[in-house]
């Protein structure tokens, strides 16, 4: 396992008789994207759950740059999940305030959110309670969030999902902004286009286990000339 | 990351949440005009009560004869302290309040000991609220002093922060040492705590236990128990220990809560499903509700039953009724099966039975007072159960019929009486049956359907009306029930007319009945003329 980026070992998480993540070994250099596929049910929310420290793994360890990664995590590994929650009660900029206050952000944040709201055609929504965001409004809140607080780990759980055409290349455009950054991002999603636009490699799962992991050149080329769909529905089915 | 600035970043999500809220509720002054009426009445109330409260009763806001029941306090503390370390032990406490808690707490770069302390500190704080609210309500009945409400306040809340409080740490102990063995002591405790609220039972009884007796005399010399006696009396020094006591037991949980994330996550996603799935009143008889609270509990997936042999539809019927076999359908199919239900038809019938014994042994006027509140509490009930459409609404089956919406309505109220109904109308017919009382045996069906329809109606014109759940609370839960019983009134009114002109109870019931069948299209005619193409406008006023 590599040293440089986000290496999980050995991944395991069961529910009961359930193995929902089964061993699972991985890694995400810095300024690379992985993109997490499988079917339904196969394991890729538990996983980034796990990841981000809102669910204890059985077993297995994960390490940011060699250093393992502990309780603290939560520091290092930010996670847009795949039901976007906002606090109902906050304007859109009162949230981008909230992060930057917790994160303890330089002053050079405003400018930095504001680009952001800008980008995500958030701007006329800027002064709206999180109660009144549309789900996509509120999956943009998100991701505006978390690029604010330029964690390095990124993990994104069915993100294009609800964003509007636009919203869904902006977000493109800013995971490879983050990629140029050096932050590892995680992108699980079903999109297996936007995955083969953006990813440098490609974990499929099944069951809780790792049926593919490799560059996607590498899926690419020594496919055959066949397309990411392709050898995801070989392997999957 | 210091303290103190991850302090003041959760102070301003607190101050701006709070500052929002009030601008919100500010834009629509007028749904306030029910509340301040309310305090305005309540306020004047309590004030002139609590001017007028004698001096000696001053510094306690309790009466002398209640303070007579504070005997049973300490043991009855130590029962709730026993219980809440035994459950604590085995599952952690739902800390985070809001399911953006995950992004922006769980996923700040906060202190993990700060942010357990602040989400402690907040439901200290809101729960502060709630039993001053209650004291307040209450008030109406024993207040003498406003120096008694503050002080009984603190104390409760005091005594509500140490209880709940303590789950965390036992939790986060039970953890790191399980050889402790935690269960056993709460267990423990409530053993000891009911031995000591049993010791006068016993004595009533004819028995003496010298262990139960060593018990109730020593369990309540012993704090916090006493400490909640005293401070309930209106001493101050006990109330200070405890307010100490309560701080102690949140800073133990912060200090603790280093490694405590996931669980704590885990119970929260559950209680907000929990929530969610009471405010829509469908937690205990959906199958959809069941299995959505079972997503949130992953490790219940392997043992839940998951498919159904699906029906095939010869005999489903057609138009507006197809809401009916849904709901049958969820009937038998919600966990148990059709057990429970089963088991309140034999409960109806066996009530039936005793109260026609009763009506047989007692004069009826006996039986028909100790009847009357079990009648007024359906009606309370039946008046106050929630009326929720909006996940019907954004239903495909509900929106894809082609029958008409009002006719959907009256089968959809008639749907709601499935688990209600039968074990009433058995009942009705035992008692019928047995005190040979053959209008009741008859009429029992025709008039409890009559009866509930009517009710159901009423609480869906009032859902068309007010279909925000909080407006329903409070003024809006008295007006409601208030409507209820003048809408009742008619088919009554009716029925005593037309019995009394015609000297025959069979047509003064089918007069009350017609009465009512008309009222309960009108309501529902009403209700349909204002959901007829604006349904979602309730939906999400409704979920607002």
């Amino acid at each position: 396992m590599n040293n440089g980026g986000l290496s999980v070992d050995h991944l395991t998480r069961r529910f009961g008789k359930l193995t929902a993540v089964d061993d699972l070994s991985f890694g995400v250099e810095r300024g690379g994207i992985l993109g997490l596929l499988g079917p339904n049910g196969a394991g890729k929310t538990t996983t980034l759950l796990c990841l981000s420290g809102l669910l204890r793994p059985d077993a297995g360890s994960m390490a940011l740059d060699g250093r393992p990664l502990g309780a603290d995590r939560n520091r290092f590994v930010a996670l847009i999940p795949e039901t976007p929650e906002v606090y109902p009660m906050l304007t859109v900029w009162e949230h981008l305030v909230f992060v930057a206050k917790s994160c303890r952000l330089g002053p050079a944040w405003s400018e930095r959110a504001a680009e952001l709201v800008e980008r995500l055609d958030l701007s006329d929504q800027r002064d709206t309670l999180g109660e009144a965001l549309s789900k996509g409004m509120r999956q943009k809140t998100l991701i505006a969030c978390t690029v604010l607080a330029e964690a390095p780990v990124m993990l994104l759980d069915e993100p294009m999902i609800g964003l509007d055409p636009k919203g869904q290349r902006e977000l493109r455009s800013i995971l490879i902004e983050l990629r140029g950054r050096g932050t590892a991002v995680v992108l699980s999603t079903h999109l297996l286009e936007s995955a083969e636009a953006i990813c440098d490699r490609v974990l499929v799962m099944k069951k809780g286990r790792a049926v593919i992991n490799a560059p996607i050149d590498e899926l690419r080329f020594g496919g055959h000339g066949r397309s990411l769909e392709d050898v995801f529905l070989e392997v999957t089915q | 990351m210091n303290g103190l600035s991850g302090l003041s970043a959760l102070l301003y999500l607190e101050a701006r949440m709070m500052v929002n809220r009030i601008r919100q509720i500010m834009r629509r002054p007028s749904r306030l005009i029910l509340w301040a009426l309310f305090f305005l009445w309540f306020g004047s109330f309590i004030f002139f009560k609590m001017a007028h409260g004698s001096a000696n009763e001053y510094s306690t806001l309790f009466p002398h004869k209640l303070q007579l029941l504070f005997v049973f306090v300490p043991a009855i503390y130590v029962v709730i302290l026993g219980a809440q370390i035994l459950i604590g032990s085995g599952r952690p406490p739902a800390a985070f309040a809001y399911p953006a808690d995950a992004r922006f707490l769980f996923g700040s770069r906060l202190p993990p000991r700060l942010v357990i302390f602040w989400l402690q500190l907040r439901e200290a704080f809101f729960s502060g609220s709630r039993m001053v609210f209650i004291l307040l309500v209450s008030a109406w009945w024993f207040a003498n002093s406003f120096a008694g409400l503050v002080s009984a306040a603190i104390t409760l809340t005091s005594v509500y922060i140490i209880a709940f409080g303590l789950r965390l740490p036992s939790f986060l102990t039970n953890r790191r040492y399980p050889q402790l063995r935690l269960a056993w002591l709460g267990v423990a405790l409530i053993a000891v705590g009911v031995g000591a609220v049993a010791y006068p039972l016993t004595l009533a009884i004819g028995l003496n236990n010298v262990h139960l007796s060593f018990i109730a005399r020593h369990v309540p010399q012993f704090p916090p128990g006493t400490w909640v006696v005293e401070a309930l009396g209106g001493h101050l020094a006990p109330l200070i220990a405890l307010v100490a006591l309560a701080a102690g037991v949140v800073g133990l949980g912060a200090v603790a809560a280093t490694d405590a994330y996931p669980e704590l996550w885990e119970a929260s996603a559950r209680l907000y499903a929990f929530r969610s799935l009471a405010a829509s009143g469908r937690v205990f008889w959906n199958r959809e509700a069941w299995r959505r609270l079972r997503e949130t509990d992953p490790t219940r997936v392997s043992r839940e039953p998951t498919s159904a042999t699906s029906v095939s539809g010869e005999r489903t019927p057609p138009g507006s009724f197809t809401i009916l076999w849904k709901d049958w359908l969820a009937l038998r199919r919600a966990p148990g099966g059709l057990r429970w239900p089963i088991v309140w038809l034999v409960a109806g019938a066996v009530a039936g039975y005793v109260a026609a014994i009763a009506a047989m042994d007692y004069s009826l006027l006996v039986v028909s007072v100790a009847l009357a509140p079990v009648l007024n509490t359906t009606i309370v009930i039946g008046s106050q159960a929630t009326v929720t459409l909006s996940a019907e609404i954004r239903r495909p089956i509900w929106w894809l019929s082609h029958s008409e919406l009002r006719n959907r309505l009256l089968v959809w109220a008639a749907s709601g009486l499935m688990r209600v109904a039968p074990p009433l109308i058995l009942g009705e017919i035992v008692a019928g049956l047995v005190m040979r009382n053959w209008v009741l045996v008859f009429g029992a069906i025709p008039i409890t359907l009559g009866l509930l329809m009517l009710i159901r109606a009423i609480g869906l014109a009032c859902y068309v009306i007010l279909p925000g759940r909080n407006d329903l609370r409070g003024p809006g839960f008295i007006l409601r029930l208030f409507a209820t019983y003048i809408l009742l009134i008619p088919p009554v009114v009716t029925w005593v007319v037309v019995q009394n002109l015609t000297n025959s109870i069979l047509a003064g019931a089918v007069g009350g009945l017609f009465f009512a069948a008309a009222e309960t299209y009108g309501l529902v005619f009403f209700a349909a003329l204002r959901l007829e193409e604006n349904a979602m406008a309730f939906a999400i006023a409704e979920e607002r």
